[in-house]
């Protein structure tokens, strides 16, 4: 038992007692014992008075809420067309962490993918640089890729470790390029948007409507975004669902729109090529049934990635295909205002429909010459409709003054939004003395009256207003809100949640035979006056109001404001057109005119819109063409007759030479 | 003396370090049970099974550890510190040692290091109490420096920054309790100290990109630290000279002061040059845990949100958040305490640093009442380890200490640990069985 033996120190250099270091055990007694002791006085601290803090961490350390995005309300427009959908499109997307972890390995499959696949490398990389490697969050690759590429990637599972494929909900719009500024498109919400709008339940990745329905009507057409509640690991993988019936999406509501696609259809392709905007709606309820703002756009390229050419090309555009002109653009309404001068001036009472001026070719004021359309000799409030006259207009505004204009011109609203339901409405300008001197810091001059009551100088008025103030007319006095969206209804039960159909704005505290003393007017400005050309229709009776309005960035607006079957009171099968052109020169019968004509006969007797156009073109072509030879062989006969008929020959050929040339400057 | 009553003695050992060790084992157990939990798998972890074999392994080397005449050892120090040494070479040839999270400490499953602790304690306690007083001379200081700085230069070598701070831990108490002057411990711990703080500040100053600095940009060039410890040694040796003719006992400390900061300025050089990025950001997320929200200050911040999420009872065995759904790194080991914080509160978290407080006070006592300066020195090393281990691996879990790859005594599931600490309570048992044995 050696092992057991007890040696006595036998190296040891000092025997006997030398406890001298005793004293310095007592150092670590204490060192050991003051240790313990702050271990437990933190332990307290941290477990007992922090206890609260740190189990708020643990909690938003396992709890994660997943929202889950309710599905998007589809748009039909009024013939139950489908204009808006959510489609199912198939995504690759890569989880890092799976994906090999050798360099290489991990080099050669993302550039096999690349190549396979037919996607840019440097997006893949891009795409996969903003996730730490060992991630475990799904990263999307593409959305772009077909069933075939699909079931590729399916069979060869096994080749592309980490690459995975799913599908995804999308909004699409079938038709395309038709009625985009009324539809709009969805995109990711901006921060400012989200700011203002967190409140609402946006979340910080939500989609929202950007333009047109989709963004007006967004918060029916989104629904209410459901949840998950989970608890997850250190990982972010899933351990456990805690409430998964909490929160479940309630879809959002589907939109039936007063549009026709079809409809607005023919009305693109009657304004293809052209700047400007075509407004249908019927009258009597306020529906729009067709609104086109010409050039416009394709809403797809903004679903997904958008496609940067396409935008540049979009955005260079000088005509700016974005802005939906009918309610953005502010024009001169030029002489379709004069309707509302005649109501204004018949409503004040100090005239009748009968009061009759001379129009000798214009007007002379303050040593300036207000010119006319021609020269329309005795004319009365019909005629002066049906004409154009500017100088009957003239001689009521001098009488008038400028501020009855302008009462009506409010009262018809001008001046403020019609309360269409899309966003970004404007408002033209109602100018009075008062705004000219704020604005302008001139003095009002009669001048500026006599531009006024014609629809020029600082008048300035959107298509929608125009419309509308037509619709008024027709309507006798009752302002129907007009609407893009007839119905609202629910997606699940389909029943009919809100109607737009028919609400009131205002009535206009104007008598009806006014409005008759109007309507007449317009109905013999196309039987006979300046839209007898371009509103030419052997079947439907129409009344129109043209337009030429002059402005200082180039050529002449054209406006026609046309409505039918003619009816002295308003009847429910009654659709109005209003048509501008953007600096299309010509006259606004002959260039408008055919247009909304041809819109509004393909409405009312069923023809083909395009082909009406170009007959009525043909037939205008034809009537210039015979008008022509007519005063050529006036002409010719004038120099036979020699000397005699001198007199006559030039009266009657000035006379003809400044109606053609009028036609077709004017109407 | 007769035999029977020899053996009979060495029942006679402290049943309350025992309680506390089992105490402890039996934490450690339900922890690692605990945290290697996963309602998927029905069977019982592999790593809880080790940490079981480990734990009765560990009881049976204490029971052997006691028989071995401690005084035997410290005889025999050098049959111990040479192999210590092989081994702890052996394991920095890359195909022989096995290379886990960055540190070559691993040879066959085991960490020589952890041994080495052992090894260094009897080693150290010996060779105090053989030279006795003469250790107050420069010479025999230098010799146990000599002896001291190989075993801990191989350790930072693989590199294990906690392990080097432990052996540094145990050699300075040692040294204290064996009678070296303070003024030699002050400048060693003077010297660890400077030479540390001057790449910790530089690597600081890199992380939060404030580089415009005129202090940064001094010592951000290697080349004027070795000026100024040139200058520095060049101030020691002149004051030293006039010394030599003046003899003045004050100009003799300020030179010694002046060796000290060159060596100081020495040490930084080998210490910013030595440490890898990863061990100078963890000891500065220490001072700064937002620092690095997501690599090393997650692992504080983790592991006090689980200690304070435990409140007084704890959220329950099995039930707590931040362990059971891996938020914790390193759980089974470093970060094991943290999951008896969650589960089972601050009773539990309590009961576990008063067993240690037990183990510490406990065998001071031992010492105080061992029969020689050996045995006082050994139980004095042994508990140095002890508290430093307990130090650094609560004190990082509360947050209080930088993250170092220390284990917890006898809680944490590493073998190699859990053989050392029982050895060490073996030789506190060994130490107090004899005390009454002349």
């Amino acid at each position: 038992m050696d092992l057991f033996e007890i040696e006595l120190n036998k190296d040891k250099k000092f025997v006997g007692e030398d406890f001298r270091y005793r004293r310095k055990l007592l150092v670590i007694l204490f060192v050991s014992i003051f240790v313990v002791s702050v271990l437990i006085i933190r332990l307290f601290y941290l477990q007992i008075i922090k206890n609260r803090y740190y189990s708020g961490l643990s909690r938003n350390n396992k709890e994660q809420i997943i929202p889950i995005e309710a599905h998007r309300g589809e748009i039909y427009d009024r013939n139950g067309v489908m204009v808006a959908e959510n489609i199912k499109v198939y995504v690759m997307y890569m989880i890092p962490t799976y994906l090999p972890k050798n360099y290489f390995e991990r080099e050669e499959l993302l550039y096999r993918v690349a190549k396979v696949f037919n996607i840019d490398l440097q997006i893949i990389k891009s795409a996969l640089d903003k996730v730490p490697k060992n991630s475990y969050e799904s990263i999307e690759i593409t959305d772009n890729i077909t069933m075939e590429q699909i079931s590729y990637l399916a069979e060869r599972a096994e080749e592309f470790p980490g690459v995975y494929y799913g599908s995804k909900s999308v909004r699409n719009y079938p038709l395309g390029e038709t009625m985009t500024h009324i539809l709009g498109y969805i995109g990711n919400i901006s921060q400012e948007e989200f700011e203002s709008k967190r409140i609402e339940g946006y979340r910080r990745n939500s989609m929202i409507g950007k333009e047109g329905v989709e963004q007006f009507y967004d918060k029916e057409l989104r629904g209410i975004d459901g949840y998950v509640q989970w608890i997850v690991d250190s990982r972010n993988r899933v351990k456990e669902t805690i409430s998964p019936a909490v929160g479940r999406p309630i879809p959002g509501k589907k939109l039936i729109l007063s549009i026709d696609s079809k409809i607005q259809k023919d009305a693109e392709d009657l304004l293809y090529g052209q700047v400007g905007t075509i407004i249908v709606s019927r009258p009597t309820t306020g529906e729009i049934i067709a609104m086109v703002s010409a050039p416009w756009y394709d809403p797809n390229i903004f679903i997904g990635k958008i496609d940067r050419e396409k935008y540049a090309e979009l955005i260079n555009n000088p005509a700016n295909p974005f802005w939906n002109k009918a309610i953005r653009g502010r024009y001169p309404p030029g002489s379709t205002f004069k309707l509302i001068s005649a109501a204004g001036s018949l409503a004040e009472g100090r005239l009748t429909a009968n009061t009759t001026r001379f129009c000798g070719g214009g007007m002379l004021l303050e040593n300036r010459f207000y010119r006319c359309t021609g020269q329309h000799g005795y004319v009365n409030m019909y005629r002066g409709i049906q004409y154009s006259c500017n100088t009957y207009f003239y001689t009521l505004a001098y009488e008038l003054g400028p501020n009855f204009i302008k009462k009506y011109a409010e009262m018809f609203g001008f001046g403020t939004p019609t309360g269409i339901d899309l966003p970004g409405e404007k408002i033209g300008v109602v100018p009075s003395a008062d705004w000219k001197r704020r604005r302008i810091g001139e003095y009002w001059w009669d001048g500026d009256t006599l531009q006024y009551v014609i629809g020029q100088g600082y008048m300035s008025a959107t298509p929608i207003a125009v419309h509308m103030a037509t619709s008024a007319i027709i309507n006798d006095g009752v302002m129907y809100r007009p609407h893009v969206v007839k119905e609202i209804r629910s997606s699940q039960t389909d029943e009919v949640i809100y109607n737009n159909d028919k609400v009131v704005i205002k009535k206009l505290d104007i008598p009806q035979n006014v409005f008759t003393v109007v309507k007449e007017g317009m109905r013999m400005a196309v039987a006979g006056g300046t839209a007898r050309n371009g509103a030419w229709s052997p079947y439907v009776k129409l009344a129109a109001k043209t337009s030429t309005a002059q402005n200082a960035q180039g050529r002449d607006h054209t406006w026609i404001t046309i409505f039918g079957p003619y009816n002295q009171r308003p009847t429910d099968d009654m659709v109005a057109v209003t048509v501008m052109l953007e600096h299309s020169g010509g006259g606004g019968g002959s260039t408008a005119g055919p247009i909304a004509t041809a819109m509004l006969r393909s409405i009312l007797s069923g023809e083909n819109a395009l082909e009406v156009r170009n007959s009525i073109y043909y037939r205008m072509q034809s009537i210039y063409e015979q008008l022509r030879i007519a005063r050529e062989q006036a002409a010719a006969e004038a120099a036979e007759n020699g000397e005699n008929n001198d007199n006559n020959a030039d009266e009657d050929n000035s006379k003809k030479k400044r109606n053609t040339d009028d036609r077709i400057k004017y109407e | 003396m007769n035999e029977k009553k020899e053996i009979k003695r060495f029942f006679i050992f402290d049943f309350r370090i025992l309680l506390a060790i089992i105490f402890l084992m039996i934490a450690g157990g339900v922890a690692v049970y605990s945290s290697t939990y996963s309602a998927e798998a029905s069977r019982m972890s592999w790593l809880f099974l080790k940490y079981l074999f480990f734990s009765v392994t560990g009881l049976v080397i204490m029971c052997i550890t006691m028989f071995i005449n401690y005084t035997k050892l410290a005889e025999h120090r050098m049959s111990l510190y040479i192999p210590m040494i092989a081994l702890l070479i052996l394991v920095l040839i890359p195909n022989v040692g096995t290379t886990i999270n960055g540190s070559s400490s691993w040879l066959f499953g085991m960490q020589p290091s952890e041994f080495g602790k052992l090894v260094m304690i009897i080693f150290l306690a010996g060779y105090l109490d053989q030279i006795g007083d003469k250790i107050k001379e420069e010479k025999y200081f230098a010799l146990a420096g000599l002896f001291i700085v190989i075993p801990i230069a191989l350790v930072l070598m693989q590199p294990d920054l906690g392990t080097v701070l432990v052996y540094c831990f145990i050699v300075f108490v040692m040294l204290f309790v064996g009678g070296v002057p303070i003024r030699y411990i002050l400048a060693l711990m003077s010297i660890g100290i400077i030479g540390l703080s001057i790449p910790m500040f530089l690597e600081y100053k890199r992380m939060s990109d404030d580089i415009n600095n005129v202090l940064f940009n001094f010592l951000s060039q290697r080349i004027y630290i070795g000026y100024l410890a040139g200058v520095l040694l060049f101030i020691a040796v002149l004051l030293l000279t006039i010394n030599f003719y003046m003899s003045n006992k004050y100009i003799e400390s300020v030179s010694f002061m002046f060796f000290v900061l060159f060596l100081s300025m020495c040490a930084a050089l080998v210490f910013d040059i030595g440490l890898k990025t990863y061990q100078k950001e963890r000891l500065l997320v220490f001072m700064n845990p937002q620092l690095t929200r997501l690599s090393s200050g997650y692992n504080i911040i983790q592991s006090l949100i689980a200690v304070g999420s435990g409140g007084l009872f704890g959220e329950g065995f099995l039930n707590g958040s931040q362990s059971q759904l891996n938020f914790i790194p390193q759980q089974v080991n470093d970060f094991i305490f943290s999951n008896i914080c969650e589960e089972w509160g601050f009773v539990g978290s309590a009961l576990v640093v008063l067993a240690y407080g037990v183990i510490f006070v406990r065998g001071i006592t031992v010492a105080y009442l061992a029969k020689d300066r050996l045995g006082a020195l050994i139980v004095v090393g042994v508990i140095a380890m002890f508290l430093c281990h307990v130090i650094i691996n609560i004190g990082m879990v509360v947050g209080m200490m930088p993250i170092t790859g220390l284990t917890l005594p006898f809680v944490s599931s590493g073998g190699s640990s859990i053989l050392t600490f029982s050895m060490s309570i073996g030789l506190i048992f060994n130490v107090e069985a004899r005390r009454y044995v002349h």
